[in-house]
């Protein structure tokens, strides 16, 4: 019996474990590497390392005309190729004194939503995966694909693909576009709906994801923690309404926050991951209103060409991709190429606050912590 | 709707900043996206300090641009204020062979990561950061790759590095299309 | 066995066969053995395809087509090929001897229970009169070659798996063992003959069917601790892919990992059939008289369906909820039955 005021000795001594998680391991989403440190099953620390997939895209931009980065910002995000493209196609307007037309600005933010599904149809699935659950892995395939059908309709790349430019998009709908995209808009609250009962909701899932890795509003502010892993903690914070780019002042939409009614703490995994879910419907209500809006007109600024901004003129684009905050700061000398890209990716941000939550969690909540962060390492490393 | 109907909400936090720093503070410009506060290096973190006082909760991002010409090196950080959706951006410069300021990790923790990779990247240290380490490039890795004069190795563990096969500098002019 | 080797003398003398009288028994035995080891070599491969071809409609998708024409019937002799001809990679640091031998107690764990399963009142190799009592005994055999295989990887990852392993067959071999109980007390035998024969008389004699319906809770619960002592979803974590890689035997390869895989499937086979006849009735079908090997394959074709419908449908269970749901909720259920049963047969 274990009284108050007796130590016990243990004659067995254990130790601690220091165990490589990646960079290549099923969980890690890419090329991550997480020292962890375990006694047995918890863990007492990790250290993530990154940078196996670094290409300096950074220094690439400084080499190219402005133009020419833009399908290097795919590989970035490679999930959400579009957002990144909007992102940088956005900072370089911003500078260049460019205005794309409003057609064009829909259309942007059509494949923009599109791909935010997409984006998160894959984190759903992914999380599924890593919590042991294979199934809704296919299921979120299912509509992805129905998605990377348009989004191929539309540019003819089913990943990255450099469909917004600089002063517009690349080309115009092709017809039945729009029928297919109302097709899709019509069904996927119902396939949600099917998401929710099969993983979302079920009892082992919440248990497993309930009250882990819970990220508390001032950490995740601390950290610069953004996009749906901030919202999970309950702050009410999304680039798309508070500092509204492109047409996003035209639409409605809610920013769903983290709740403490799955009977959990604010900012756990489950709350991260049920964003995701929330966003999903939103983002379906801005196609809607999209389609409904969209003007006809030209989808090109006239006379963009190679873009020359003025000498000395900077500035930091904001925008929100599917894993939070995507800013693109572009410095121009006043010749064809840019001083500077700097990229700052929101899953780098993200993951830095790895370490603070995954303490004192079991090995198994360590994966699900990872997964409900919902990384890409070609952002994190570009 | 244009992104800078945002670019000017740091204004009135610029001006009380200015208010209390006087001198240190060189120049309030205002930019395409934000409102640039141009200080004196030294003052970094102080001004830092400060604006996080004002408000100024989330440190987004730390960038260095790399001005071989005049040989200075601007150092820029990004600050968001979360409640209000105010924006404001911090500017200063260094010389190139002292590219050096005061770590912000104290103040932010999102510091200790995007200082780390202006580091790694450009060259800039950080007086006070707690682990001052690359964290892209691997740790033999040498030089600074966003550094204007940078030259990236011709071999790397054996591994030969084709970048070097082009000749960047003797590239012909690239012509305008407008 | 005995039948077989009574038998074999006529058979023999027939095809013109001189055996000498002493050596009637060791071939029936090397025949039996040989007739089982094919069964369930057969069963596997077969339940391997069942499996995928399940899943892949259970995630809307067609799962194998190409192999062996339309429903890709031949993809497991093609996989067991493949696996044939895969290099057997030992680790440099691994320990060789350990390493080699760890996937045999699995695969013989198994294969030895079959020696007790009843496929119908004449189709089995022996009754032992402990029937029930031998398979748990053997099958506890297989969680050492998971111990072995994940120490002698010299693996982090996998010597977790098997630290899991061995948590989870302590915590399920107990529920699993006094599931077995209140069936033992209705039959009052451990024998799997004898148990079987007392369930016959249509579906309402099934011990799962009989009021109190103590036995019903007692054939949940075993099929849940039998679920996990397989180290299936949504209690695989030794091999949670998505946490340890592959778990215990990340390291295996060619067929050293496919014993592994076959021992999974086999030991679906062999639990779903111990369950059938213990809480199914057997070999009986739902009418009275209706006796036939075909009920038993039957049932425990729909356990095995169970199985593979669970472990595509639920996630998995950390180490701390298994280990609770294994002995605060499983164990005081299962020996709530145990002695409601024990008072039901004695009171009745």
């Amino acid at each position: 019996m274990n009284s108050p005021g007796v130590t016990i000795d243990r004659d067995v001594k254990t130790d601690e474990l220091v165990i490589n998680m990646g960079p290549q391991h099923p969980s890690t989403h890419g090329v991550l590497r997480v020292i962890l440190k375990t006694d047995g099953e918890i863990c007492l620390d990790a250290q993530p390392e990154i940078g196996y997939l670094h290409r300096c895209a950074e220094k690439i931009a400084e080499n190219l005309v402005y133009g020419q980065f833009v399908p290097y910002t795919d590989r970035m995000d490679y999930v959400s190729g579009m957002g990144c493209n909007l992102g940088y196609c956005l900072a370089v307007e911003q500078i260049a004194g460019i205005q794309a037309p409003l057609r064009a600005e829909y259309l942007r933010i059509i494949v923009t939503e599109l791909n935010r599904i997409a984006s998160h149809l894959l984190a759903f699935g992914t999380y599924g995966i890593d919590t042991g659950a294979i199934t809704p892995f296919l299921y979120g395939f299912r509509e992805r694909e129905m998605i990377l059908d348009l989004l191929e309709m539309l540019c003819g790349a089913r990943l990255t693909y450099s469909y917004i430019r600089i002063g517009g998009v690349d080309g115009d709908v092709p017809p039945g576009f729009i029928d297919k995209l109302r097709e899709f808009i019509d069904i996927f609250p119902g396939k949600i709906r099917e998401y929710n009962k099969l993983l979302t909701f079920n009892h082992i899932f919440m248990k497993r994801t309930t009250g882990i890795g819970v990220l508390s509003p001032e950490t995740a502010i601390a950290y610069g923690v953004t996009g749906p892993n901030l919202r999970g903690s309950g702050v009410r914070r999304d680039v798309r309404r508070d500092e509204p780019y492109s047409v996003y002042p035209k639409l409605e939409f809610d920013v769903p926050v983290g709740t403490t009614q799955h009977g959990g703490p604010l900012g756990d995994a489950w709350n991260r991951y049920y964003i995701r879910m929330k966003e999903l419907e939103e983002s379906t209500k801005i196609l809607k209103q999209c389609v409904e809006q969209m003007p006809q007109g030209p989808i090109m600024a006239e006379k963009v060409g190679r873009v020359k901004p003025p000498a000395k003129t900077e500035g930091y684009m904001r925008s929100e991709n599917a894993r939070g905050e995507l800013g693109f700061y572009v410095v121009s000398d006043g010749t064809m190429q840019p001083v500077r890209v700097k990229v700052r990716a929101p899953s780098f941000s993200n993951i830095s606050v790895l370490p603070e939550i995954v303490r004192g969690q079991m090995l198994a909540d360590v994966v699900a912590i990872i997964g409900s962060l919902d990384i890409v390492l070609g952002e994190i490393d570009r | 709707m244009s992104p800078s109907a945002f670019a000017s909400s740091g204004k009135p936090a610029a001006e009380s900043a200015k208010s209390n720093f006087g001198e240190k503070i060189i120049d309030i410009q205002a930019v395409s996206s934000d409102v640039v506060l141009k200080i004196q290096p030294a003052a970094w973190k102080e001004i830092h300090a400060f604006l996080k006082s004002e408000g100024f909760d989330m440190l987004v991002s730390i960038s260095a641009v790399d001005w071989i010409k005049e040989n200075i090196m601007w150092i820029v950080s990004h600050l968001s204020d979360t409640n209000k959706q105010r924006r404001i951006s911090v500017k200063t410069d260094v010389p190139r062979d002292a590219a050096r300021v005061d770590s912000l990790a104290s103040l932010w923790r999102a510091a200790d990561w995007h200082e780390r990779e202006c580091f790694d990247l450009s060259g800039v240290s950080f007086a006070g950061h707690p682990d001052l380490r690359r964290i892209l490039c691997p740790d033999d890795w040498e030089g600074h790759a966003l550094r204007k004069d940078y030259k990236a190795p011709d071999f790397y563990h054996g591994i030969q590095n084709n970048v070097n096969l082009i000749d960047l500098d003797n590239r012909p002019p690239i012509p305008e299309i407008v | 066995m005995n039948e077989l080797a009574n038998f074999l003398p006529t058979v023999l003398s027939r095809s013109g066969l001189t055996v000498p009288s002493a050596l009637i028994p060791v071939l029936a035995m090397f025949l039996c053995a040989s007739i089982m080891a094919a069964f369930m070599g057969l069963s596997a491969a077969v339940l391997v395809w069942a499996e995928r071809k399940l899943a892949g409609h259970f995630q809307c998708r067609l799962g194998p087509v190409y192999v062996g024409g339309k429903f890709g019937w031949l993809q497991s002799i093609a996989d067991g090929i493949k696996l044939l001809l895969k290099e057997d990679i030992i680790p440099d640091q691994a320990d060789r001897p350990l390493f080699r031998l760890a996937p045999y107690p699995v695969v013989i764990g198994v294969l030895l229970a079959f020696i007790a399963v009843p496929f119908s009142e004449k189709l089995m190799v022996t009754d032992f009169n402990i029937g029930v009592f031998f398979i748990l005994a053997v099958l506890t055999v297989e969680v050492f070659g998971v111990i072995l295989a994940g120490w002698a990887s010299n693996n982090k990852w996998a010597l977790l798996g098997a630290m899991r392993a061995a948590v989870q067959m302590v915590s399920y071999e107990i529920p699993m063992g006094l599931a077995i109980l209140p069936v033992v007390v209705m039959a009052q035998s451990l024998s799997l003959k004898t148990i079987v024969a007392a369930q016959s008389g249509g579906a309402l004699h099934w011990f799962v069917f009989q009021p109190p319906f103590f036995m019903a809770v007692s054939f949940l619960i075993f099929f849940i601790a039998g679920l996990a002592s397989l180290k299936r979803a949504p209690f695989d974590l030794p091999e949670a892919e998505s946490e340890l890689t592959a778990g215990f035997h990340t390291e295996y390869s060619g067929m050293r990992f496919s014993f592994f895989f076959m021992a999974e499937y086999a030991g679906m086979l062999l639990v779903s059939a111990v369950a059938s006849a213990l809480y199914l009735g057997g070999w009986h079908g739902i009418l009275p008289g209706q006796e036939s090997v075909w009920w038993f394959l039957a049932k425990t074709g729909f356990l095995i369906f169970v199985m593979i419908w669970i472990r595509w449908t639920l996630p998995r269970l950390r180490i701390d909820q298994i280990v609770y749901v294994g002995w605060k909720v499983l164990t005081p259920f299962v020996l709530a039955c145990v002695v409601g049963q024990s008072l039901w047969a004695t009171l009745r």
